[in-house]
């Protein structure tokens, strides 16, 4: 059968030539072609390079006795005066680009089927890694050693070394047992409660939290949580927050808020951090109208009295009622900050920790402390913890925190006062205080007259007493080393000009100062001893008794006091008359 | 007239004229190869649209 005749009708008709338009392609009489068209004729080799020519196809597509015949596209509207080639040049790079492709594939047929496989992986792939993308981002929490560490007015809790989640303190809630053992990268407390964020985005609940304990385990993807007293504030790596408990003040009000990065907790509010550094709020406390003015917020921390952040600048800022803190202004490279009712502490990068506080005491012993990954505060204690051990200083009521350091005895008050006028003096002599360096007098004569001696006889120019007129002096014997200064033995003295009347029957009248009692409970049963010892207690007043427990360390804890209370406020004389029993755990 | 067609049975190069006349002729069968410079490789002469000029035996031997 003879293909040829079709062939070069289907070519004209596709690209709409006619007939006698190809006559003059070739430079034939129509006849002549319409002999190719209907079989009468076949062309010969001339007109068939020019055939295979006009049409743009080879000329062995066009010698071959077959059907097959390569079209090309063309626009609509072509007429038959146009030449092929003239859509062929219109044809559009991708149109280019798709045709060598397809004669790519004819020749190397396998390559292109690989090829072909190749892109489908890649599309499939593209669009699964879409399609996850779009329902999760990578879980990407924020990994901070200041995280490890969190507290309640009466409960410590921890992360160690391992990842496990440690607690110390009041356990009435179940707030700290059987804490999880898995990796857990922040723990934080609330007032019976403990929530931790694991390092697989979920949340595990402990304590007290009633219904919301399983609201919290389905959450997934929690990139940062924090609590208060009675709520929990949670983000995921969406943005999305969360919160639950208590809402007494509108503290879980949350839902409205969006693309938050960072959540804190005060006691009654949720503070918000958003990914252009604004701080959102919702709930009521201290300072929150004042979170507008700051951005970028790496850290916060609340008590009633105080609102306490660091910024971006590493520096911290805060906002107290009725009190300054003139040394938090020096602090820099802050990374932590914790705070109390009456205090402000903070956390430098280089593990040094600072606390302004007025207790010499207790700035000093903070000042010791080295290498602290994290501080967390209670109203009335602050614990610092360098990654294997708790240390602490206020009040431990709880046990929150081990104590390890031993206490100086307090030197007693001094005693036998006598007052003399001796010549242009005044003479103030008492009985010597073993362990005494030195000996503080102060006469409140107008001017405030202070003067220290080595010896227990101080003596004061007269020129500045009145007659007739009433002065308070206090003595105290001050202690160094191991010793802490005695409580002040405070009197009123009336002067009498008249040295008969400046005998010893003007005895001073004594009014004694009253002083606290320290903490008792946790006290190792030596200082304890000594402690009350040096307070004036007889010996044959005191009276201990070990009990079965066993002790943890290496030396008797008191476990319990009577006779006297923890911060119980007394005089030296009404201690004196106290009997006082005591109970310290055995040691193994 | 250019010569351009080979043939396989065929040492010369003939012209398209003397391609159709052998085939024609029978000179040139149905199944022998030909070829040109324009085509890429050979072909069958009852494959190409010269089988047109072959006679009713040789198509159907």
């Amino acid at each position: 059968m003879n293909y040829l005749p079709a062939k070069l009708v289907k070519l004209r008709k596709h690209y709409n030539f006619s007939q006698n338009h190809l006559a003059k392609v070739l430079d034939i009489d129509v006849l002549e072609y319409m002999g190719y068209e209907n079989g009468r004729c076949v062309p010969g080799y001339n007109q068939i390079r020019k055939l295979a020519s006009f049409y743009h196809i080879s000329f062995t597509e066009l010698f071959r006795n077959d059907e097959n015949a390569t079209l090309f596209n063309v626009r609509k509207g072509s007429t038959d005066e146009v030449n092929i080639s003239y859509f062929l040049k219109e044809k559009s790079f991708f149109a280019k680009a798709v045709d060598k492709i397809r004669d790519y594939a004819k020749i190397h047929p396998y390559r292109w089927y690989g090829f072909l496989f190749l892109l489908l992986c890649v599309f499939v792939s593209f669009f699964v890694l879409l399609k996850v993308g779009s329902e999760t981002l990578p879980y990407t929490p924020t990994i901070n050693d200041t995280y490890r560490l969190d507290v309640s007015d009466t409960t410590v809790v921890y992360i160690d070394n391992a990842g496990a989640i440690r607690g110390s303190g009041d356990n009435a809630n179940g707030q700290i047992s059987n804490l999880s053992t898995s990796p857990a990268i922040k723990v934080v407390e609330g007032s019976n409660f403990t929530i931790a964020l694991m390092a697989d985005g979920t949340l595990q609940s402990y304590g007290l939290l009633g219904k919301y304990a399983k609201e919290l385990d389905g959450l997934s993807n929690i990139v940062d949580i924090a609590a208060g007293n009675g709520h929990v504030v949670a983000v995921d790596n969406k943005g999305r927050p969360y919160a639950v408990g208590d809402n007494s003040f509108g503290q879980c009000d949350v839902s409205s808020f969006s693309d938050i990065i960072r959540v804190y907790a005060t006691n009654t509010g949720s503070i918000l951090i958003r990914r252009d550094g604004k701080a959102q709020y919702c709930g009521s406390f201290m300072g929150s109208s004042m979170l507008k003015n700051h951005d970028y917020i790496k850290g916060l921390d609340s008590s009633e009295n105080i609102l306490a952040l660091i910024e971006n600048d590493n520096k911290v800022y805060y906002y107290a009622k009725s009190k300054v803190f003139n040394a938090v202004s020096s602090w820099k490279d802050i990374v932590d900050v914790a705070c109390g009712d009456d205090f402000i502490a903070a956390l430098d990068k280089s593990g040094k920790v600072y606390i302004d506080v007025e207790s010499e005491v207790i700035r000093n012993k903070v000042a010791g402390w080295e290498n602290i990954i994290a501080i967390a505060a209670g109203n009335d204690y602050l614990v610092a913890f360098d990654g294997v051990d708790i240390y602490g200083v206020g009040k431990n009521s709880y046990h929150q925190y081990p104590v390890t350091e031993d206490v100086k005895a307090v030197l007693p008050t001094v005693s036998n006062v006598k007052v003399t006028v001796d010549g242009k003096y005044l003479s103030i002599q008492f009985d010597k205080v073993e362990n005494a360096s030195e000996y503080l007098v102060s006469i409140d004569a107008g001017i405030g007259y202070t003067s220290r001696s080595v010896a227990n006889i101080i003596k004061f120019d007269l020129s500045n007493l009145e007659d007739g007129k009433s002065y308070r002096i206090e003595i105290t014997a001050i202690g160094e080393g191991d010793y802490e200064d005695s409580n002040p033995y405070a009197f009123d003295y009336i002067y009498h000009q008249a040295e008969e009347n400046n005998s010893s029957d003007n005895a001073p009248t004594v009014i004694e100062t009253p002083f606290t009692i320290d903490m008792l409970i946790g006290k190792t049963k030596t200082n304890f001893e000594a402690y009350l010892l040096g307070l004036g207690v007889d010996k044959d007043r005191m009276t201990g008794i070990e009990v079965d427990e066993e002790c943890s360390g290496d030396e008797a804890v008191i476990l319990e006091v009577e006779g006297i209370a923890e911060f119980e406020k007394i005089t030296s004389s009404e201690l004196k008359e106290r009997e006082i029993s005591y109970k310290y755990c055995k040691v193994e | 007239m250019a010569k351009i067609w080979k043939v396989s049975n065929i040492s010369e190069v003939l012209s398209d004229d003397e391609l159709i006349i052998k085939i024609r002729k029978g000179e040139i069968k149905a199944d022998d190869f030909i070829t040109c410079r324009d085509m890429e490789g050979w072909i069958t002469v009852k494959d190409s649209i010269y089988q047109f000029y072959l006679s009713n035996d040789a198509l159907d031997a």
